[in-house]
């Protein structure tokens, strides 16, 4: 069967690693859509980050290149000091324009090219973060139809990101990080 | 203000240039040349495209003003350093061998990549041995990177981060001077190097060097594009010679990549195989 959703995008700053971790720990091996990480991180330091995350992911976790082809089976970790954007074609594009919200990588700027290229067939999450980045970008993924999720800002450790995200615009779920997992898991 | 662009819009822009100038952008990476468009329309208050397409078809100087406004000029000095430094380390000393060597710098926008050249050329004393090609589409861009740039402090700031990391002996600000809020740098770097207008979507490519920065700009060109350029990159690069691109820009992905060894899977820098 084919899934109702083409990709899952993840947004999160301070405080969103743990959570972070446990979702893509709980994502089973043959879980069928493609997912996208656009976390806040060091601009110059290059290793560790995608280490980090696969020791306990049991998908392979992977920064692209420029150009990679999307595939399913794979979880993707935007590269540092690169904004990374879903591109027509259902591939990557990587892009050094300058900082948005301080950012670079961007939630907003990620989440903004993935809402135009898969509409109704995204599914985009926030998590805890400190600033404002990606409350833009998930008002676009509703704008385009579609799913919005905002981790439940009682749970989060920064909530800056999270209210500002419910700020902008009408979110469809409100989840604690265990809600999120279930609910993501559904979608196999 | 206008908050975006439609790929329709985006395309009529793209047919307007090319029927006027002759460059076609329809090879470009869609999604950053939409954000370009926007940035240049907003700053130069075009009230709509058809507005923006009739003054730049009827004005080449808002042309040229649209195409070096719409380069992306974000990129650092000393951006990743451990490249820098692998080139310093482990390729510098070959191609000081030849005594004299060329090296090709080409898609100039910030002067960024240029200068970190030139900075790390004049600590090896090999400034005199280099003889720098630096290009451009924009003529604008050319000419301000010439007049050593007119960078913005914070700009040095992180210049100045990333140096740190490439050498602990000086400080970036050694290389240039302040004027007011802006730094420029010193043009005693520029003795050995000449500059260009050229295209790799029009012109032929350019011959006979030992070194080739191109660090990322193939990031803005689709696949078909980035086949081209890489073609004409090799083919500007001497048997032996070296090609360095940004650290998510793989050559791997393009159809020439068989002209080509890998000397560094993290770095992206390539060395011209023997035919």
């Amino acid at each position: 069967m084919t899934p109702m959703y083409k990709a899952i995008i993840i947004g999160g700053s301070a405080g969103s690693f743990q959570v972070i971790t446990r979702i893509i720990a709980a994502l089973p091996k043959d879980f069928p859509i493609p997912v996208f990480l656009c976390l806040h991180r060091l601009k110059h330091v290059r290793s560790g980050f995608v280490e980090a995350l696969s020791i306990k992911a049991g998908l392979p976790v992977k920064e692209p290149n420029d150009k990679d082809p999307i595939k399913a089976g794979n979880i993707y970790l935007a590269p540092a000091n690169y904004h990374m954007y879903i591109e027509l074609g259902n591939k990557f594009a990587l892009s050094t324009e300058e900082a948005v919200n301080h950012s670079r990588p961007s939630i907003d700027l990620s989440f903004i090219s993935a809402a135009y290229n898969y509409k109704r067939k995204l599914v985009g999450v926030i998590l805890s973060g400190a600033n404002k980045d990606g409350a833009m970008g998930l008002k676009k993924v509703k704008d385009n139809s579609g799913l919005t999720i905002v981790q439940d800002p009682a749970e989060c450790q920064v909530p800056t990101m999270t209210n500002a995200s419910l700020q902008a615009t009408n979110v469809d779920h409100i989840m604690k990080t265990d809600e999120i997992i279930r609910f993501l898991l559904k979608l196999k | 203000m206008i908050y975006d662009i439609g790929i329709v819009d985006t395309k009529k822009v793209i047919a307007a240039i090319k029927e006027t100038y002759n460059i076609d952008f329809s090879n470009f990476a869609l999604t950053a040349f939409k954000r370009r468009l926007l940035y240049v329309l907003n700053e130069n208050n075009y009230a709509s495209i058809v507005d923006f397409i009739s003054n730049i078809e009827n004005n080449q100087l808002l042309f040229e003003k649209y195409l070096s406004q719409g380069l992306v000029d974000t990129t650092e000095m000393f951006r990743d350093p451990s490249s820098w430094r692998e080139i310093r380390d482990q390729h510098l000393p070959d191609l000081y061998k030849n005594r004299e060597f060329k090296v090709l710098v080409p898609g100039l926008t910030s002067g960024d990549d240029l200068y970190t050249l030139l900075i790390m050329l004049k600590e090896a004393g090999m400034l005199h041995h280099a003889k720098v090609t630096a290009t451009s589409i924009s003529e604008i861009r050319l000419k301000n990177v010439e007049l050593g740039g007119h960078y913005d402090l914070k700009k040095m700031e992180i210049g100045e981060a990333n140096y740190k990391r490439f050498s602990d002996d000086a400080s970036l600000s050694a290389y240039y001077t302040l004027e007011g809020t802006k730094a420029r740098m010193n043009r005693d770097l520029l003795e050995n190097v000449t500059f260009k207008k050229y295209s790799f979507l029009v012109d032929e490519a350019l011959k006979g060097f030992h070194l080739v920065i191109y660090r990322n700009r193939l990031i803005y060109f689709n696949p078909t594009l980035q086949d081209k350029v890489t073609e004409k990159l090799i083919k500007s690069t001497l048997l032996g010679g070296f090609i360095s691109t940004g650290s998510k820009e793989s050559l791997a992905n393009t159809s020439y990549f068989t002209k080509l060894t890998c000397l560094n899977q993290e770095e992206k820098l390539y060395k011209k195989r023997a035919e």
